[in-house]
């Protein structure tokens, strides 16, 4: 169904009738003779319906289809191509088209078409001069076999070789479908009101010898024969069809109809046409030259534009309706920050007023307090080393101290560490001049001083006699030479307690 | 399409290009304002982060002040913050030497240096030289000071030195001399950070 309003026309050379198709609804306008009268009905009607497009679907003996396998080329040059053929098969035909059914299956895989004309279109043309004549777009013109394949489709018939039968106001229509595709159709008309004097299964039969005969149809296949038996008149031409084997005819009643297709059942009783305009779909193969259209390509343009504006309009104020739903949550989101905010800044101020004053901040405060507190726990006095030294220099009263320097270490962490240095100045006394002996008592000071608790190292920074060959040494063994000092210096590593 | 095609075009083109610009413009101003106010909304949700954080700090600030106001009151009243008080350790190094009863002493203060553990504290080094009778007297003269419980101070250094000989004289002289060095750390003053 199309979303569009248009006016679907049906015209056969016994007149016309007029439908409304809009949004999932057709609806029946008026019905034309082919006459004078029927004639200015119809102009008037599309002077009524002048911005509504039309499509026309024409209804005539006088229709001519043709198979045609061609090479499979796109675009511009298909155009050309089909054109050609086209002109080739019917010669100076002003509706045909090439319908598209596929593509053979072996060799050069070629296009095939259905090449379909209007062999004679004189009765038809004042009804297309009316309709170009009043400046109504016109969206195309179709046959009522174009249209019989989407409704075979809609009515689901799936049968390899399917022929479906309905009897309209033009007569009897009698189309030919190969797997679902348009092969062939034509129409018979009658010679009394409702074409009733024609013989439906008759018909079917003389069809069925066409087609086997044009080698479109199998010899020894089975032909689906489905009568749309809308004015109730089928049944017999049903049970005959069926008596030969070759047949299998199946009836569809309006009911049936209208409940696949969702078209009133009466609609479809009081026209039948009514089943074959509605089919048509919205692309159908147009057999009107592209001249006849361009007042509908206006007519697309101009809804396109509009549409397009509509729709921009829509979504942007669609758009803008979202944005300031945003904007208003978030300045609702805003308040509440701001009211938070504020409270936060309340409590910030509360806090401050009732902070103890001190003139550090909180974390200089902490590290401060935590230096102190290392600087208290690793202090030192030189009493412990001294205590330590004293306990040595008891066993030895000849060593007489000149000079004791402590020291504690430099730096945070060795005072944490806890090392201490001790260097001390002393002399032997009294001194005999017997470097060996004095020598061997440092060695033994030096050794109970290292076996004391907390010495770690012990270095002897300065002896009593240098002995180095790279240096100077003089002295006197006389008696009456004067007795030197033994004179030796120590460096001690000490490891503490803190006080 | 014919010229006259075109011309019956003209007035779904203009309503077109009219409806196109009309939701442009509603589309930009609308989304501009919104992208404004989403702006704002962003910069007020990081002030509330900051102002969350801010006071999240004032209380461990606080409680971090709490934690260590009694020994920040105890540094106060032995002068160690302000600068500390280089009178206050003059009078505790010469107080310490006359209870050691002992023969008075020599200093000399160096500017305050910088601590590397803390900015906000320095030290300042004092050298002390002083004769002493015996080697126990350096003993008495340090217990003495650290009974004075004034300022923050250790000691890094002391050096005795023999002055005299060892033979027995009379009167009691001095026959060593002590020079120590102490160092006296302090809270630099408030201005001073």
């Amino acid at each position: 169904m199309n979303l569009e309003r248009r006016l679907l026309l049906y015209i056969s050379p016994r007149g016309g009738l007029a439908m409304l198709s809009s949004w999932r609804s057709l609806s029946w306008l008026a019905e034309f003779s082919a006459t004078e009268e029927g004639m200015q009905q119809f102009k008037d009607l599309l002077l009524k319906y002048r911005r509504t497009p039309v499509t026309l679907v024409v209804d005539s003996t006088d229709e001519d289809y043709r198979l045609e396998a061609l090479p499979h080329v796109q675009g511009r040059a298909r155009q050309e191509l089909l054109s050609r053929k086209l002109k080739q098969i019917f010669r100076n035909a002003a509706f045909s088209t090439a319908i598209l059914q596929g593509r053979n299956p072996d060799g050069r895989r070629d296009d095939r078409y259905l090449m379909v004309s209007l062999s004679d279109s004189d009765w038809l043309q004042p009804w297309v001069n009316a309709i170009h004549g009043c400046g109504i777009p016109f969206a195309g013109m179709s046959l009522m076999s174009i249209a019989a394949e989407n409704l075979l489709a809609r009515l689901k018939i799936r049968d390899p070789h399917a022929l479906l039968v309905s009897r309209q106001s033009a007569g009897l229509r009698l189309t030919y479908f190969q797997h679902g595709k348009l092969r062939f159709s034509r129409l018979i008309r009658g010679n009394v009101q409702n074409n009733a004097d024609l013989d439906v299964a008759e018909e079917v039969s003389k069809t069925q010898l066409y087609l086997t005969s044009q080698r479109l149809f199998p010899r020894e296949g089975r032909l689906a024969v489905c009568l749309l038996d809308l004015s109730a008149t089928l049944a017999p031409a049903q049970a005959s069809l069926n008596a030969d084997p070759q047949f299998e005819a199946r009836l569809l009643k309006p009911d049936d109809i209208s409940d696949r297709l969702g078209i009133p059942a009466d609609l479809i009783t009081n026209s039948p046409e009514a089943l074959y305009l509605a089919s048509l779909k919205p692309h159908f193969p147009n057999l009107a030259p592209r001249a006849f259209s361009s007042g509908y390509q206006v007519h697309r343009w101009r809804w396109g534009l509009l549409a397009t504006g509509a729709a921009a309009l829509v979504g942007s104020t669609a758009m803008a309706g979202w944005n300031w739903l945003q904007i208003r949550l978030d300045e609702a989101e805003m308040e509440q920050l701001q009211a938070s905010i504020r409270q936060y800044e309340a409590r910030y101020q509360d806090t401050l007023r009732h902070l103890p004053q001190v003139p550090l901040p909180a974390d200089s405060l902490s590290r401060v307090v935590g230096t102190v507190a290392q600087i208290e726990k690793s202090k030192r006095t030189p009493e412990e080393a001294y205590e330590r030294l004293s306990a040595v220099l008891a066993h030895y009263p000849a060593i007489v101290l000149d000079k004791l320097s402590w020291q504690a270490a430099s730096g945070m962490q060795n005072l944490q560490a806890g090392s201490e240095r001790l260097e001390l100045t002393a002399g032997i006394m009294p001194f005999d001049g017997n470097y060996r002996a004095a020598m061997e008592q440092i060695k033994r000071f030096m050794g109970e001083l290292q076996a004391s608790p907390g010495v770690t190292e012990i270095e002897l920074t300065a002896e009593p006699v240098n002995t180095s060959s790279s240096a100077v040494l003089s002295g006197t063994t006389l008696d009456s030479g004067e007795i030197t000092e033994a004179r030796f210096s120590l460096r001690l590593k000490l490891h503490g307690k803190a006080s | 399409m014919k010229r006259a095609g075109l011309q019956s075009l003209l007035p779904a083109l203009s309503f077109f290009l009219v409806a196109l610009g009309l939701a442009a413009w509603m589309w930009v101003a609308t989304g501009n304002q919104a992208t404004s106010v989403r702006q704002q909304k962003d910069s007020l949700e990081l002030q509330h982060a900051a102002a969350r954080s801010k006071l999240a700090q004032s209380d461990a600030e606080k409680n971090l002040i709490l934690a260590h106001l009694a020994t920040y009151k105890d540094l106060q009243q032995r002068e160690v913050t302000e600068g500390g008080n280089r009178l206050a350790w003059l009078e505790a190094v010469q107080e310490a030497n006359r209870a050691a009863k002992l023969y008075g002493l020599q200093y000399t203060l160096d500017p305050a240096t910088a601590v590397s553990e803390s900015t906000d504290l320095e030290k300042t080094r004092m050298k002390v030289r002083m004769p002493l009778l015996t080697e126990s007297d350096l003993s008495v003269f340090l217990t003495a000071l650290a009974a004075r419980n004034t300022g923050l101070y250790h000691p890094h250094s002391c050096t005795l030195t023999r002055t005299g000989n060892l033979q027995p004289a009379p009167i009691n002289q001095p026959g060593l001399e002590a020079e120590c060095e102490l160092y006296w750390y302090n809270i630099r003053k408030t201005g001073a950070r």
